[in-house]
């Protein structure tokens, strides 16, 4: 399939192209690798694994594209979530628990947006780890697109596929939680 | 589960745009799919369910056709009976 075709194709164009002839899902893997892979790499931190996990997201992606609906949501939310679950699956095949290292800068952000503790002791963003690591995963999952993926109110709403403001409320009653749990600790 | 720690070392490296591209390759993503897509499927018999459905269909047949051929020899051994019978007669 001649590259270049590709190129001026829109994201919806290569969709229905590739639900006829798989050769155009080339277009999206082309666009979208990078994007998907750093997502990956940031969970799993290693880059054989998140190389193999990301062939696999965008296997199934390229074997459920008839299934895709144009939403009006962007191409790369349904990516996230196939990735997302990848990992998942990585991580419960390998019956491993997810560690995920967080930059201390980082920590301290959210320390300063809740209000809690103070950001420099480490004993306090230690305990703050433990309190994000009893957190269901799915709560979890948010604080740490927001703030350890930097991922902007935009694309956790495409994540989710949920309005900015649901985003945003989603977080903040999450952020809450987390600072009544600390309180219930301290 | 989710386990956070706190990384106070230096920051996770980023994979380079070059480890990148060393990943990325779709004729092998292509090629995969093409096995995934034509991977042979599991012939009927081995499914448990299809198993004895088709032998319950297979055994039915078998019984149908048997009842069939008892009447043709009994109806053929009546027809032959009669013809004896109406001989003597005739006789």
């Amino acid at each position: 399939m001649d590259i270049r075709k590709w190129k001026n194709m829109t994201d919806e164009q290569l969709i229905e192209a590739a639900k006829q002839n798989p050769d155009f899902f080339g277009g999206l893997y082309d666009r979208y690798f990078e994007q998907i892979y750093l997502f990956i790499f940031k969970r799993v931190q290693d880059e054989a694994v998140a190389g193999d996990v990301c062939q696999k997201a965008f296997m199934k992606a390229m074997a459920n594209i008839g299934k895709y609906e144009d939403r009006g949501r962007p191409f790369t939310a349904w990516l996230y979530r196939i990735a997302s679950n990848e990992c998942n699956l990585y991580f419960r095949s390998k019956k491993k628990m997810m560690t995920v290292e967080i930059e201390d800068k980082h920590v301290k952000t959210v320390m300063l947006e809740i209000k809690i503790g103070d950001e420099n002791d480490q004993s306090d963003q230690d305990k703050l780890m433990k309190v994000l690591s009893n957190l269901q995963p799915e709560y979890a999952e948010i604080v740490e697109l927001r703030f350890f993926m930097q991922y902007s109110f935009k694309e956790i709403a495409e994540f989710y596929e949920i309005s900015e403001a649901s985003a945003k409320m989603r977080l903040y009653r999450i952020l809450d939680r987390v600072k009544k749990t600390w309180e219930a600790n301290s | 589960m989710r386990k956070y720690k706190v990384n106070r070392k230096e920051p996770v490296k980023m994979p380079s745009k070059e480890t990148i591209e060393k990943y990325k390759d779709f004729p092998r993503l292509r090629h995969e799919y093409d096995s995934y897509v034509k991977r042979p499927k599991k012939p009927l018999y081995k499914d448990k369910k299809m198993f004895w459905f088709i032998l319950l269909i297979l055994l039915l047949t078998y019984l149908i056709v048997q009842s069939v051929n008892d009447k043709k020899e009994e109806e053929e051994s009546n027809t032959k009976s009669g013809q004896t019978i109406d001989g003597d007669k005739s006789d």
